[in-house]
């Protein structure tokens, strides 16, 4: 999403690429509207369409502005859309395997149970990789693969479900401030 | 050839740099002193260059640079988290998985990209406990020591204890998450209507104006507290983990309410929980420390993380704990975590030996930016400003004590910057401790706050048995221990001032008098103490010296040099505009002293103005 999300600056020079980009398959409907209609030859059509289109933006590239906007507006109505859509998925997922129960100790333990569990110390092989399993050498590969190792590593195999969301919500992504709640110690 | 490690603490809050060459620190920073703004997050670039600028080095001349946690284990406790509410905390879920997938699981190459892209050595990830483990025991005074650490929460653990030997430390234990000494306190921070994750002082600072009506029902009802200070937590009264506020209506039925809206009226009631609240941990650090001492038999303690901020609790700690020494780390929280992963990699991975230093090696946590006269005469002379500069320290500290002791409120700006959240006499602003009217003017005038807490107090160290209920000689140079102001000094009250202590405003009950130095002194007779040593302190030593010599008295008001909201100043010019835009009658930058009726008019600040600028904290 972020290849189709255009610059905010918007040059003269830009708008105007972004126009004669634009236009032919704006030019190619209008052609095909118009010839359907009309009865009228499409080359025809087309090369009216597309003069009428371009001539005005050579001469005052300001005048794609507005169009430049509102493509980045839909680029960003669709992320949004699509951003959610794909949570609800994953979200679903979440619920299917929450179903198995989760490793969060919410139960009332008894009276004189301590909860100090034993841990140990990070293995210094483990300081080279984002989880604690140590490795035989430095992690240089991609963050999904870095995801499938730890996710095998770890036994929570399951999060393999979620990765090509998650690849899909990193594609999504329209750079949109999000709203984050301000009086909350947020847990991530 | 030099090791040169760069601990990297970001995207969570209070994103900070420390840079160690050969296990030595050089330089640490938060990001929020350069880009202005309040517990900045984000990758501190400016903090890196500065780091690096401080150790003469490049991007590519580092060895190694380390993150403070483990982000895959993060998001797996987050994604347990989830699992263990669905189908609720939807809201919670589609803000925080569009952050994972777009940043926090690419956090390799978003750092990198910080660098530039220019980073040759390696990147390393720390465990966060441990990074808080190393960052308090690595740079203390002690071969040997037990270590607890206390915060909201890491990866999986909320807190963790163990034991530091030699270049070696061990987490034996940890508390998992949800179950947090941290979470708990915030969310009554949040429910007393405070901002979390920064209000937590107030809340503190709220305690004594209370009784602890509630602690009992707390015990009884939310969280489950063992004799070796594990704790556990009914949820049912927690929303923070599959919700957007931090307590749960169950609580807020419990309580007898919802909570309070910042910045409105602090009742009774507030009072009292943060007293029971208050109480409650204190109780568990207590019980903590109690059982890492049995279990390690060490006579000295260190720690970190966020809860080790109570300095209430920490003063109960060092009076009525089981253990002879504690050093704390002055940054404690988050942004401690960058200095902790440095000394983990020089340690542990490097399996490089330590070099203990006497009082310690955190060298007055004075391990920020510096300016010379040199740059101060210049900005004061681009500007205009009216000064007068003293060739000699003598010249200087003698002005500057005089002043002081005519109850003139100075901006004093003096050497490397703080690491931390205290000012501790680098960038401070100082008055008369023994002044009935400092305190209100110092709220109202300068840090624009109408606040409830009195300010904190430094003290020659060599004094510091004479006027608090301390040891001869006992350290405190970070301004981590509550102790009682000693009973010579006390005041009592008078049948008119009991009944101001009946105010409902806060501000009239701790503007009554409670002792000889009423600045410093809480309704309940503490005080936050920083001891001030000469050989940490230098030529600040030296100013409190002069004024203890002018007015017999060694205590002194120390706030942070900066407004409501703002992060504590770093450069001369900000100093400058705070002075400007308050009622600090004196600035002293370097060398330099300027007075505030000798500046031009148009020279003048806009109040109004300089307050926008910072949200409210």
């Amino acid at each position: 999403m972020a290849n189709l999300l255009l610059p905010a600056a918007n040059s003269p020079r830009r708008l105007l690429s972004f126009w004669l980009v634009f236009t032919p398959g704006l030019a190619a409907m209008i052609a095909t509207a118009a010839s359907f209609w009309l009865q009228a030859n499409w080359r025809l059509c087309a090369v009216v369409a597309l003069a009428a289109l371009v001539l005005p933006v050579l001469l005052k590239p300001t005048l794609a502005r507005m169009p430049y906007r509102a493509w980045n507006k839909l680029v960003r109505i669709f992320g949004a859309c699509a951003s959610r859509f794909t949570l609800m998925v994953m979200f679903y997922i979440l619920i299917a395997v929450g179903r198995a129960g989760s490793s969060l100790a919410l139960r009332r333990p008894d009276e004189r149970e301590s909860q100090w569990v034993p841990r140990s110390a990070l293995d210094p092989r483990a300081f080279f990789v984002q989880h604690r399993s140590p490795a035989k050498e430095i992690d240089r590969s991609s963050w999904a693969a870095n995801l499938y190792r730890w996710s095998s590593k770890s036994r929570n195999y399951w999060v393999l479900a979620l990765l090509p969301f998650l690849l899909l919500l990193s594609a999504l992504d329209t750079e949109q401030e999000e709203n984050y709640p301000t009086n909350i110690y947020t847990l991530f | 050839m030099a090791t040169h490690i760069l601990g990297i603490s970001a995207y969570y809050h209070d994103a900070a740099a420390a840079l160690i060459r050969d296990g030595e620190i050089v330089a640490a920073a938060q990001e929020e002193r350069f880009s202005r703004i309040k517990g900045d997050p984000n990758f501190p670039k400016a903090a890196v260059a500065y780091c690096l600028d401080e150790g003469g080095i490049t991007v590519e001349q580092l060895d190694y640079a380390v993150f403070y946690e483990k982000p895959l284990v993060k998001f797996e406790r987050l994604v347990e988290t989830y699992l263990a509410y669905v189908p609720r905390g939807f809201e919670a879920f589609k803000r925080a998985l569009p952050l994972w997938a777009r940043h926090k699981l690419h956090l390799p190459d978003e750092i990198r990209a910080g660098f530039n892209g220019q980073l040759k050595g390696e990147l390393c990830f720390a465990d966060h406990h441990e990074s808080h483990a190393a960052s308090a025991f690595f740079p203390s005074p002690f071969d040997e020591a037990a270590i607890l650490t206390l915060d909201a929460v890491g990866e999986w653990g909320t807190s963790s204890l163990g034991v530091g030997r030699s270049n070696r430390i061990s987490l034996t234990h940890e508390m998992r998450f949800p179950h947090s000494l941290g979470m708990l306190y915030s969310a009554f921070t949040y429910y007393a209507g405070f901002q979390v994750n920064s209000g937590e002082y107030k809340l503190m600072g709220l305690a004594p104006y209370g009784e602890p009506k509630y602690k009992d029902l707390i015990l009884e009802k939310i969280v489950s507290v063992k004799e070796d200070g594990s704790l556990w937590l009914d949820m049912s009264y927690f929303n923070y983990c599959q919700g957007l506020t931090m307590t749960s209506e169950k609580f807020h039925d419990l309580f007898g309410g919802p909570p309070r809206n910042p910045e409105t009226f602090i009742s009774q009631k507030e009072m009292d929980i943060a007293a029971s609240i208050q109480r409650v941990c204190e109780e568990v650090v207590l019980r903590a420390a109690r059982h890492v001492q049995a279990t390690t038999k060490s006579k000295n303690l260190v720690m970190a993380g966020g809860v080790a901020l109570n300095c209430v609790a920490n003063g109960r700690l060092l009076r009525e704990g089981p253990f002879q020494n504690i050093w704390i780390q002055p940054a404690a929280g988050d942004a401690g975590g960058a200095l902790g992963a440095a000394l983990l990699v020089w340690h542990h991975v490097l399996n490089k030996p330590r070099y203990r230093q006497p009082s310690d090696s955190q060298q007055g946590s004075f391990l920020g930016p510096s300016f010379d006269n040199d740059d101060i005469g210049l900005f004061l002379d681009s500007i205009g400003a009216a000064y007068d500069y003293c060739e000699s320290e003598t010249d200087l500290i003698d002005r500057v004590g005089h002043l002081l002791a005519q109850e003139k409120i100075v901006g004093w700006f003096h050497g490397r910057m703080e690491y931390g959240p205290r000012a501790l006499g680098a960038r401070s602003i100082l008055g008369d401790a023994r002044s009935p009217r400092m305190q209100q003017i110092m709220n109202l005038k300068i840090k624009y706050r109408e606040s409830f807490r009195p300010f904190a107090p430094c003290v020659l160290k060599e004094y510091v048995d004479r006027y608090f209920d301390m040891r001869h000689g006992e350290d405190t140079p970070y301004m981590l221990l509550v102790a009682p102001v000693h009973d010579s000094l006390r005041t009592p009250l008078t049948p008119e001032q009991h009944e101001k202590m009946n105010d409902p405003d806060l501000r009239v009950r701790v503007s009554v008098p409670r002792s000889a130095l009423p600045a410093i002194t809480h309704v309940d007779y503490s005080a936050r103490i920083q001891t001030v040593d000469e050989q940490r302190h230098g030529r600040f030593y030296r100013l409190m010296r002069r004024f203890y010599e002018l007015t017999d008295c060694p205590v002194i008001v120390n706030t942070s040099f900066n407004i409501r909201g703002e992060p504590l100043i770093c450069t001369p010019e900000e100093a400058y505009r705070c002075f400007m835009a308050t009622d600090i009658d004196c600035l002293v930058l370097g060398n330099y002293v300027l007075l505030k009726d000798r500046q031009a008019a148009g020279l003048l600040q806009d109040a109004e103005a300089y307050k926008a600028q910072y949200a409210l904290d």
